[in-house]
């Protein structure tokens, strides 16, 4: 009998970026990420942090050192499968939402399923049921102009899970958020993590990664702690 | 498929005046090819009919060896070699029912204080039926004036028209001046046309034997041209024509031709063989300003990807290959063209339809152009679009999302 095996797993992960002078920016990180974690990356800017989760999240490639995503090795992918991977098994959400400004929230949340076989009925439908998922089943219209920053970026969420993936990956999500509408938006990730997503998110603020169950500490492209916090789960009362 | 050209129509409704601008490029090339080609086919269609118009059993005998002819209108080297005792000697011949001998000359022709550009004919009375001439007032000129060099002439229409300009005098029987000889006017010609080499509505008409006399001495004609009573006789003719003129003119046998004659038919052909590369020529040039059109299409489409590159980093991050990335740019320089090649198409059409109407010429809407011009301006729009969107395809992720 085999064990499911993990969502991420990582070997002496190594990234150099070769320049004048070559920069080392991960140096052997082993990571492990099992199925329904919700983890955060903590640590100053130019610890390599982001790096790690272009990485991890098929936007690019390491230097040396192996990486594996449910099992298989992610080195031996092409590039166009690649993309498939971010189209079916990764959703990203971004600190600056990342949405076509000249496309409506349905249209924005519906990009990712244009790279798929399904039909357009189907697509609005999934889109739709998407934003749903996120409170924003009364925006599907409005472009992100029209949205406050809170709205943004739930439109940014719901175009990261409507193609149910397996892992959630947010980079500095709530950067762009004042205080209490980073809370809901953590709230939401939390809603989705409780429905099963493998969520890894990207932050340099403590209080959103008290959201998390696991804490990895980065400094110079170096993992320097890696931590399970006691959960807080808070209560939204009104 | 259809969704990469839902996404360019979206892309490239965002920018409606750009778009419209660069599109505008392709309709400027397209509509000039569609309209040179168009104008090139309606001349050869007008020189063509004209010349069938001369009927099938004729030959026409011009001066100059056709294996040393060089590029231009037939006739137009040698002066001298046929001259109207070879006409006149080729009337004798058994089989010809007539012979017409044809001089031309370009020079001005002058009434009161009016002097315009006019091509003066001289040639034979039985060319008014053989050229489809019609007389609007008056009459052309008869056997016995041809005979007797009167000083008669017969005007087009529109050279008639600006000659008289300003005058109360009424054309029919006026005195025109053609340096320094009077001639008077005892025809005026129904409007025709023209063609590429010129319109009857400019040309006037005299007897050969007048033109002879008082306007360019010397017999040399520019061209013979000979009716055969039956067109079974043509080849038989022919042969005649050119020992008879061999024997006139005292070419030994190994000496080629000094003249050449033709049947309607390679009349016909080299007429076409002449059109056609002029409308090529055209076209050719007009097909310049298509490809510069392309150029625009193709430096748009760089400045739409770096602007759009966040665009590109995000769509590539939810799931595009490189390959729907490349589709998606390339259906985007291609609608831009296709849509240009399709106004400039229609447009061209409509020009040429109106502006041969106005010249009397028949409209030729040629299906080869339409498609042509329709497959040239699709290739360009992906040409010109393979580089940009090949570059965009390129980008990469990671940078293309950090891209301010």
């Amino acid at each position: 009998m085999t064990p499911t095996p993990r969502v991420i797993e990582t070997r002496q992960l190594n990234k150099i970026y070769q320049g004048a002078i070559d920069f080392h920016a991960l140096h052997d990180i082993d990571l492990h990420v099992e199925r329904g974690e919700m983890l955060a990356i903590m640590g100053t800017s130019g610890s390599g942090k982001s790096t790690l989760m272009n990485i991890l999240g098929c936007l690019d490639r390491q230097s040396s050192g192996r990486f594996f995503l449910d099992g298989h090795d992610v080195a031996l992918y092409k590039d166009a499968d690649l993309a498939q991977i971010r189209n079916q098994k990764i959703g990203f959400v971004f600190q600056s939402f990342n949405l076509l400004p000249r496309y409506s929230a349905l249209q924005n949340v519906e990009l990712p399923l244009v790279y798929t076989e399904l039909s357009a009925r189907k697509r609005q439908e999934r889109a739709q049921q998407a934003l749903e998922r996120v409170g924003l089943g009364d925006r599907l219209k409005n472009r992100p102009n029209e949205l406050s920053g809170g709205q943004k970026q739930r439109v940014a969420i719901a175009r990261a899970v409507v193609n149910q993936p397996t892992i959630l990956m947010a980079d500095e999500p709530t950067g762009a958020l004042d205080t209490r509408t980073g809370q809901e938006i953590m709230f939401l990730f939390q809603e989705l993590h409780a429905q099963g997503l493998t969520v890894l998110m990207v932050t340099h603020e403590p209080e959103v990664a008290q959201y998390c169950q696991r804490i990895i500490r980065m400094q110079d492209g170096r993992i320097i702690s890696d931590q399970a916090i006691e959960q807080e789960r808070v209560v939204i009362s009104d | 498929m259809t969704k990469y050209f839902r996404m360019a129509f979206e892309a490239l409704v965002i920018n409606k005046v750009r778009a419209f601008l660069t599109t505008l490029g392709i309709i400027i090339g397209v509509f000039s090819v569609i309209v040179m080609i168009g104008f090139g086919q309606a001349s050869q269609a007008y020189i063509t009919d004209q010349v069938k118009g001369l009927g099938a059993s004729v030959l026409i005998v011009t001066p100059g060896n056709p294996k040393a002819q060089s590029f231009g209108p037939p006739g137009g080297n040698g002066l001298d070699k046929i001259d109207i005792d070879d006409a006149e000697a080729l009337e004798n011949l058994p089989g010809v029912s007539f012979v017409s001998p044809n001089v031309f000359i370009q020079t001005t022709i002058k009434f009161g204080r009016n002097t315009l550009p006019a091509a003066i004919l001289g040639t034979n009375p039985q060319m008014q039926d053989a050229r489809g001439l019609k007389v609007d007032q008056g009459r052309f000129f008869s056997m016995q004036e041809a005979r007797s060099a009167a000083q008669v002439i017969v005007m087009g229409h529109k050279l008639t028209k600006d000659v008289f300009e300003n005058t109360l005098e009424k054309p029919l029987g006026a005195k025109v001046r053609i340096g320094s000889q009077r001639y008077r006017i005892i025809g005026v010609l129904k409007e025709q046309g023209g063609g590429l080499f010129g319109s009857v509505d400019d040309q006037a008409f005299m007897p050969t034997k007048t033109f002879q006399q008082t306007l360019k001495s010397g017999k040399g004609l520019n061209s013979v041209f000979i009716r055969v009573k039956n067109e079974k006789l043509l080849s038989i003719t022919e042969d005649r024509v050119r020992q008879l003129l061999r024997y006139r003119h005292n070419i030994r046998p190994e000496e080629d031709d000094d003249f050449r004659v033709q049947t309607q038919a390679e009349l016909l052909q080299t007429v076409g063989t002449i059109t056609q590369v002029f409308t090529f020529l055209l076209a050719g040039i007009a097909a310049i300003s298509l490809v510069v059109g392309g150029i625009g299409i193709m430096n748009i489409m760089l400045v739409s990807v770096t602007e759009r590159t966040r665009e590109i980093g995000v769509r590539k991050a939810v799931g595009a290959t490189r390959r729907d990335i490349l589709i998606q740019f390339l259906i985007e320089a291609a609608t831009i063209s296709i849509a240009g090649g399709t106004i400039g198409i229609v447009l061209g059409l409509g020009v040429t339809k109106v502006v041969t109407q106005l010249m009397g010429l028949p409209f030729v809407a040629s299906q080869a152009a339409v498609i042509g011009g329709f497959l040239f301006s699709a290739g360009v729009g992906i040409f010109f679009g393979i580089y940009p969107a090949n570059k965009a395809s390129k980008l990469d992720p990671v940078d293309a999302l950090r891209y301010e």
